[in-house]
């Protein structure tokens, strides 16, 4: 009974595992890309673009992933229309609540397929794609 | 003559309590406002309004960012332009921060004022942070500096 129990957490441990890759490898499908999004007022974007920024990208790179930049005036408004080039325009559009800053987003064709809003989350959910 | 001075210690007793309740009230804090992670604690003067301002869990406010004040309403009450933005170089501010409002001699009426602040949260992001308060509801300042760290 026991190891029956062992046998299912072990099975469902590896379902999820499973499940988790195949996203990371459907984001990092070729022609993916991940929008960054930073305020130039951000502390937390700053130090992450001194600590993480080139190594994250050089990752992404090395996996056939592209990295793009949008850095607005002031985490007071990430919506800052001058500030998001119109053909990104439609990322921002998709997150009416967009808040603060960082952003980060894997984009794939025209759909985002994961969204962080930390530097916590960049590193759960988006530092695996440039491992 | 024993009955006169019971009488006057029973009456400098309740004296003595009189000015301890009004002490013990009078120092109690003021009431906080948490707002993500922000703590406004705001306190009226006989000069105008005090406003300290500090974090919890390790939040942090935005030095270039800065403290913006706004006055919702009836802006002439206040002796100095509104909206002001209080910022600084660093990175953040030091807390505790304590922000003044001087208001114009002989008003009463202050009406609403909004507080501003970018809030960078400890998992890593940094999001605009408002309050605005009617300043009929704040209670005076107590006896204790305010915003003393």
């Amino acid at each position: 009974m026991m190891a029956n129990r062992r046998e299912l957490l072990i099975g469902i441990g590896a379902s999820v595992l499973a499940v988790s890759t195949g996203r990371f490898a459907r984001a990092a499908a070729p022609g993916s890309w991940v929008l960054y999004v930073s305020a130039a007022d951000c502390r937390v974007c700053r130090a992450w673009e001194v600590d993480h920024k080139d190594a994250f990208a050089r990752g992404l790179q090395k996996n056939g992933i592209g990295f793009r930049t949008v850095t607005v005036s002031s985490l007071r408004d990430v919506r800052e229309d001058a500030a998001w080039p119109a053909n990104l325009k439609w990322v921002r559009d998709s997150y009416p609540n967009m808040k603060g800053t960082p952003w980060f987003f894997v984009i794939s064709g025209r759909s985002i397929e994961m969204a962080a809003n930390s530097t916590d989350m960049w590193r759960t959910k988006l530092l695996p794609l440039a491992a | 003559m024993r009955p006169v001075r019971n009488i006057l210690r029973s009456l400098l007793c309740i004296a003595v309590l009189g000015a301890a309740a009004s002490w013990a009230e009078a120092g109690e804090p003021n009431p906080q406002s948490v707002v993500d992670n922000v703590v406004f604690e705001l306190s009226s003067t006989p000069d105008g309004l005090t406003a300290c301002l500090s974090t919890r869990r390790g939040a942090k406010l935005s030095g270039p960012y800065g403290v913006a004040v706004t006055a919702l309403s009836a802006p002439a009450a206040w002796d100095e332009a509104l909206p002001k933005t209080v910022a600084v170089e660093d990175d953040y501010f030091t807390l505790p921060l304590r922000v003044d409002l001087k208001r114009r001699y002989g008003v009463t009426e202050l009406g609403r004022v909004q507080f501003e602040v970018g809030a960078c949260q400890p998992e890593g992001m940094c999001i605009p942070v408002e309050l605005a308060v009617d300043t009929a509801t704040i209670a005076p300042a107590s006896h204790t500096i305010p915003c003393s760290g």
